[in-house]
């Protein structure tokens, strides 16, 4: 579970984030939506440990972000918007280098390596570096380092781009498998059809704030003259007219 | 009815030479929306090319008079030869990477009634447009002006204007020769990297260069110093055949030198293009844009593979990030163990070569001086010319928000920074000093019972490496600029803490060479009680400053990171 309470994010006198509370509920999917520059990247590095909170507190599985950030860490794995890392590694360099950073035991790496890589079609790649990847194959190497770890969150921002069909897919189907088991998946993204099919819960942002937190179904609730999540999203942001 | 126009062959490999240059970034001269018809532009450009060859060749007509006691004809056809299919061959890898493998068109061009050699020498044609345009102007030019100064016979005038074509021929083969067998043997190489190699490797010969000449000529009067490094330059062209028999043609009188001359010039040509024929198309092709060819794991690789901590993983991550760029590999490895091969031409080449004034075998306080200065000395070179530990966290870029989400505490991060410093920094220091004290005592430059000395040398290299690799990652980690425009400009710089270890690296050179040149010859009892107090003081004091910066790196590096939000 993630849990943001009254989170703040301040630039000198610039504040991209202003007092935003929400949780992504274990053994449910929330979708993180908003339009370029709204705050999702902050939010989201917030919430993995990249930058600090001005104010507010971030926990994940009830651990502080900021003051145990290292077991915060290996409560969820990250994906994050681009894949363009770790580019002189190998694949498989790069994902025993995560294995080894989140204490992977060794039973079962060879295996997990060999199942998502076959799933995603890169088992032939592994040996080649990471620079020779096109970025959809980037981002399947990013994916797999991130749940290599079998972590209970996942955070994902913009998981889909650059992803064929298939392995798209794969994904949607990793992601609803594992918050069937009772974990929690969040994601942003800008593809509002994948949103409404895949996620439980929503949480929309505008210019660093909080429009809406809640179901698919309470939102539509709230908005019943709109039929789609995408006209309920353009309402909300004020785009259509 | 619209007249169907018939190419011939050749005309229609021009045509693709005139879209490929295009594609590529060069002018192509004779466009169809141009203000002067194809023809007349290309007759222009002749024109103006005669022009210049002209106009440099009555310049060097002129200057002829003042130079001849240095240079001669022979001597200046000779040298312009070497300059121009060096300058040919380097300048020509970057582009011929660029035809040939980044232009990304083969799949396009293959499609298209054109046979696989004709493609292959119009991407070469692309590349050899100026190198071939600059070679006839410079050589015939220079050439002819020598020439008619000096009365000389047909044979310089036809071996002149034959080699301004064959001489970047070869330089362009030979180029695509080696590039199509790095790429069959290594895979794809970016051009950047490429670029950075080549410079790397440039600026470290001519510094060598440099070095050497400047030894060499030492004393002389300036214009007969030049003039004796060009013939020096020049005498290097008998390496070539092509250039060795075209001058025995142009100035010995041997026709036959001629044909054989050329046959040189062609055999470089068909092994180009037997390497083309054998490696070319297959690893172009099996090249995506951004890649390389596929390389799979076997099942056991999958399985041996060991577990690492996380400080352990670090470090081999940097290992591998550092040691697989190119920039790095020139700039943080080759420096720190090549920098001996700088000094060592200096003092040993040198008119007053340092080995001639050495005063062997070493006492036991000449030895202890010798090993401390040389420890100081091989220390502040091996890390003040790593440019590593003064970029450790900017050459991170992106990576460094992906390290920050991470379970990595920032302690380790910046001890996996530096202890891969230190290690590459040791190899060419700490390694330098052991060798030169084997070296010593197999020589009996100095008494077995002095070998003590060896390890204290030893470990003041080590200590005063951690000592400058701190300070340097305690500086870089202040303020990283992770968002960098040019990874090869970074590479290259060196900091302020770089320079001053250098300047502290030349001092303790000086004191080096006197240790063994001077000092043992002194005997005064009160210099030499100085210096074993100094050395002996130097010691623990390199060993505490260096557990001290240590222990403020440990501390204020993690701080300076978590304080950078990216």
């Amino acid at each position: 579970m993630i849990r943001v309470e009254n989170f703040t994010k301040r630039y000198g006198d610039h504040e991209a984030v202003k007092n935003i509370s929400f949780t992504a509920k274990d053994g449910a999917i929330t979708g993180f939506i908003g339009q370029n520059g709204a705050g999702k990247s902050t939010t989201i590095k917030a919430i993995t440990g990249v930058i600090r909170p001005t104010e507010g507190s971030i926990s994940i599985n009830g651990i502080d972000v900021v003051n145990d950030a290292l077991n915060a860490k290996h409560q969820f794995g990250y994906v994050s918007d681009s894949p363009d890392h770790f580019l002189r590694l190998t694949g498989l360099e790069y994902l025993n280098f995560m294995a080894d950073v989140y204490d992977t035991p060794m039973e079962g790496r060879a295996g997990f390596i060999e199942n998502y890589a076959k799933r995603f079609g890169i088992y032939d790649e592994l040996g080649s570096r990471i620079l020779s990847y096109s970025h959809g194959m980037r981002q399947k190497i990013m994916i797999m380092g991130a749940l290599i770890h079998d972590p209970s969150v996942w955070i994902l921002d913009e998981p889909m781009t650059g992803l064929d069909p298939q392995a798209a897919f794969e994904l949607k189907q990793m992601m609803r498998e594992h918050a069937e088991k009772g974990k929690s998946v969040f994601f942003s993204t800008h593809v509002l059809e994948v949103a409404e099919k895949l996620c439980d819960e929503i949480c929309i942002i505008k210019n660093g704030e909080l429009l809406f937190t809640g179901t698919l179904d309470d939102l539509k609730a709230t908005h019943k003259s709109q039929v789609s999540l995408e006209n309920i999203f353009l309402e909300l942001t004020d785009v259509k007219e | 009815m619209m007249k169907k126009k018939q190419y011939g062959s050749f005309s229609k490999v021009g045509k693709l030479i005139t879209v490929l240059q295009k594609c590529n970034g060069k002018t192509a001269f004779g466009e169809g929306n141009s203000l002067i018809s194809p023809g007349v532009a290309k007759l222009l450009l002749c024109g103006f090319l005669l022009a210049l060859t002209a106009g440099l060749a009555a310049g060097v007509y002129y200057i002829q008079p003042f130079v001849a006691g240095f240079i001669s004809a022979k001597g200046a056809a000779q040298g312009l030869m070497l300059a121009l299919l060096i300058m040919t061959f380097a300048l020509a890898i970057k582009d011929i990477v660029t035809v040939l493998y980044t232009a990304n068109d083969l799949e396009l061009l293959i499609p298209l009634p054109y046979s696989a050699s004709q493609i292959v020498m119009a991407k070469l044609a692309v590349v050899a447009v100026f190198p071939v345009c600059l070679c006839f102007v410079v050589l015939n030019g220079i050439c002819l002006g020598f020439g008619i100064r000096e009365g000389a016979g047909l044979a310089f005038y036809i071996g002149s204007v034959l080699s301004s074509i064959l001489i970047p021929v070869t330089g362009i083969f030979a180029a695509t020769l080696l590039v199509v067998l790095i790429f069959r043997i290594f895979g794809f190489i970016r051009n950047r990297d490429i670029t950075v190699a080549l410079g790397g490797i440039f600026t470290f010969g001519l510094s060598i260069a440099y070095v050497y000449f400047s030894n060499q000529l030492h004393g002389e009067e300036a214009g007969k110093a030049a003039a004796t490094a060009f013939n020096a330059f020049s005498s290097v062209s008998s390496v070539f055949p092509n250039i060795e028999f075209m001058k025995k043609f142009m100035f010995e009188g041997r026709a036959w030198a001629l044909p054989v001359s050329v046959a040189a010039t062609a055999v470089v040509v068909v092994l180009a293009m037997l390497a083309v024929k054998a490696f070319y198309f297959n690893s172009a092709l099996s090249m995506k844009a951004t890649g390389s060819r596929k390389k799979a794991v076997s099942e056991e690789i999958l399985r041996s593979g060991k577990k690492n901590d996380v400080l352990r993983a670090l470090t081999d991550y940097e290992a591998k990030s550092t040691r697989r760029n190119p920039a790095f590999l020139i700039y943080g490895y080759v420096m720190s163990f090549a920098w001996p091969v700088l000094f060592a031409l200096t003092l040993i080449f040198g008119n007053d070569s340092v080995l001639k004034s050495m005063s062997l075998p070493l006492d036991t306080v000449s030895a202890l001086l010798c090993f401390v200065t040389f420890a100081i000395t091989a220390s502040c070179f091996a890390c003040g010319f790593n440019v590593l530990p003064g970029s450790a966290f900017t050459r991170e870029g992106s990576n460094f928000s992906a390290i920050r989400a991470l379970p990595v505490s920032l302690q380790d991060y910046y001890k996996s920074k530096r202890n891969y410093c230190m290690r590459i920094c040791s190899l060419g220091s700490v390694l330098y000093v052991v060798v030169l004290g084997i070296v010593f005592i197999v020589t009996g430059s100095m008494p077995i019972t002095g070998i003590w000395v060896i390890p204290v040398g030893a470990a003041v290299s080590f200590f005063l490496n951690l000592i400058i690799i701190n300070l340097l990652l305690i500086k870089n980690s202040g303020k990283p600029r992770l968002n960098w425009d040019s990874e090869t400009e970074f590479s290259r710089k060196l900091g302020v803490i770089n320079v001053i270890f250098m300047v502290v690296g030349i001092i303790s050179l000086g004191f080096f060479v006197m240790s063994v040149t001077v000092f043992p010859k002194l005997g005064i009892p009160g210099v030499t009680r100085i210096i074993i107090i100094a050395c002996a003081a130097a010691v623990p004091v390199i060993i505490a400053l260096a557990c001290a910066v240590n222990h403020l790196a440990c501390r204020k590096v993690p701080d300076n990171l978590m304080k950078i939000e990216s």
